[in-house]
C-alpha cells in the first residue's frame, strides 16, 4: 500500500529539516551581521566626512562654520546629524543651539543607533581687539534617517 | 536493521555538515565585525592625530608678557634665536598644555609624542610627550622630553614602529634658521603619534 511507504519515510525527513534549519539559520545570522557591520562602517565614514567638511577650514569663523554646515547638509544623504562647537572639557550633547550649531533633521528618540565623536579644532575668537584662535572641540552626532 | 543504521549515519553526517557550515559562517561573521571595528578605530584616531597637528599649527597661546600669539610662531621664534634649545621648559610647557587639552575628549586612554625633526642639516629631533607606566599594579603618568641627535634619530622611529597600535600623522612646517651668517627656511617634519596608554614599548622612548 502506497500510504504506508510514505509514512515509513517520514522520520528521515525530520533530521533533513533540522539540518536545513541549522544551516539557513546560520546563513541568515551571517547576512544580518554583515549588513549591520556595513551600516556601522557607513555611518562612521559619513561622520568623518562631516568632521572633515568643518575641519578642513583650518581655523573656524562664524562664516566658515555656516558655509561648512550648508556643504555638509548637501553632502550627507540618508542620515541626520548635529555638529557643534563646544569648550574642550564640556559634556557631549546630542543636540545644540547657538551660532556654532548645525543640525540636519531632529535627534531620534527611542531605540536607535547614534554615533557621537569629538575632535579638537581651533575657532577664531573676536571678542578682544586682536582675534585669537581658541582650542575648542567639534562634536558630531549622526544617526540614520527613517 | 542495516538499512536503519545506514540511515541514522547519513542523518548524523547531514546534521554535522550543516552545523559545521553554520559554524564557519558564524565565525566569519564575528571576525568581519572585529576587522571592521579595527579599521574604524584606525581611521578615527589617525584623523584625530591629523587634527591635533592642525590645532598645534593654528592655536593661540599667551606669552610670558601676557600677549596672545600663535604657538607655532612662538616655536619658530625660539628656533631662530636658540636652535639648540628650541623646546626649553617654557616651550615644552606650552606645547604639552595645548596637546593635553586637545586630547581631553580621549581622556587618559591614549599616550602620545610630538616630534619636530630638523632633518640632516640640523641633526636634531625634539620629542615631547606623555606616557603611562604600569608597575606593580600602579599606573604612573610620566612626561617624555628629549632631543635625538642625528646618529640616534632612527631610534625614535624604530621604537614608535614597535608600539602595538600607533595612530599617526605628520606635516611639514618651515622654520627660519641661521646658517653661518645667513638665514634659510628649513623644512621641519612635525609628527604626532598616539597609542593606547600603558604600552610597555613606550618606555624605550627618550630612554
Amino acid at each position: 500500500m502506497k500510504g504506508i511507504g510514505f509514512l515509513e519515510d517520514l522520520p528521515t525527513i525530520v533530521p533533513i529539516v533540522l539540518a536545513l534549519i541549522i544551516f539557513f539559520g546560520g546563513l541568515s545570522w551571517g547576512l544580518n551581521r554583515v549588513n549591520q557591520v556595513d551600516s556601522q562602517v557607513d555611518m562612521a565614514l559619513k561622520l568623518l566626512d562631516i568632521v572633515d567638511t568643518f575641519a578642513q577650514q583650518g581655523v573656524l569663523t562664524k562664516e566658515t562654520f555656516k558655509n561648512s554646515c550648508d556643504t555638509a547638509k548637501n553632502l550627507i544623504a540618508g542620515y541626520g546629524f548635529t555638529a557643534y562647537i563646544e569648550t574642550i572639557d564640556a559634556k557631549n550633547e546630542l543636540s545644540c543651539t547657538g551660532e556654532y550649531c548645525c543640525m540636519k533633521g531632529s535627534v531620534p528618540t527611542g531605540k536607535r543607533t547614534i554615533l557621537v565623536r569629538a575632535f579638537p579644532i581651533t575657532v577664531q575668537d573676536t571678542s578682544s581687539s586682536i582675534p585669537t584662535n581658541r582650542l575648542k572641540k567639534l562634536v558630531v552626532v549622526i544617526w540614520k534617517e527613517g | 536493521m542495516e538499512r536503519g543504521v545506514a540511515s541514522l549515519a547519513d542523518t548524523i553526517f547531514l546534521i554535522l555538515i550543516a552545523t559545521l557550515a553554520a559554524g564557519m559562517i558564524l565565525q566569519s561573521g564575528l571576525h568581519y565585525g572585529e576587522t571592521a571595528n579595527e579599521y574604524l578605530t584606525q581611521l578615527m584616531l589617525d584623523y584625530y592625530a591629523k587634527q591635533t597637528l592642525r590645532v598645534i599649527s593654528s592655536v593661540s597661546i599667551q606669552r610670558e608678557c601676557g600677549v596672545d600669539d600663535y604657538l607655532l610662531a612662538y616655536l619658530k621664534e625660539r628656533a631662530e634665536k636658540d636652535p639648540k634649545n628650541i623646546l626649553d621648559l617654557t616651550a615644552r610647557g606650552k606645547l604639552k598644555e595645548t596637546i593635553n587639552n586637545a586630547l581631553e575628549p580621549l581622556g587618559d586612554a591614549y599616550d602620545y609624542v610630538f616630534i619636530l625633526d630638523f632633518g640632516e642639516r640640523y641633526e636634531k629631533a625634539f620629542v615631547v610627550g606623555r606616557r603611562h607606566i604600569i608597575e606593580n599594579g600602579t599606573v604612573y603618568e610620566e612626561d617624555i622630553s628629549c632631543v635625538y641627535k642625528d646618529q640616534d634619530k632612527s631610534t625614535i622611529y624604530s621604537t614608535l614602529e614597535k608600539l602595538s597600535n600607533p595612530y599617526a600623522s605628520s606635516t611639514v612646517f618651515f622654520f627660519r634658521m641661521k646658517n653661518n651668517n645667513t638665514y634659510e627656511y628649513v623644512p621641519v617634519e612635525a609628527g604626532f603619534v598616539l597609542w593606547p596608554a600603558g604600552d610597555p614599548q613606550a618606555k624605550e622612548i627618550c630612554k
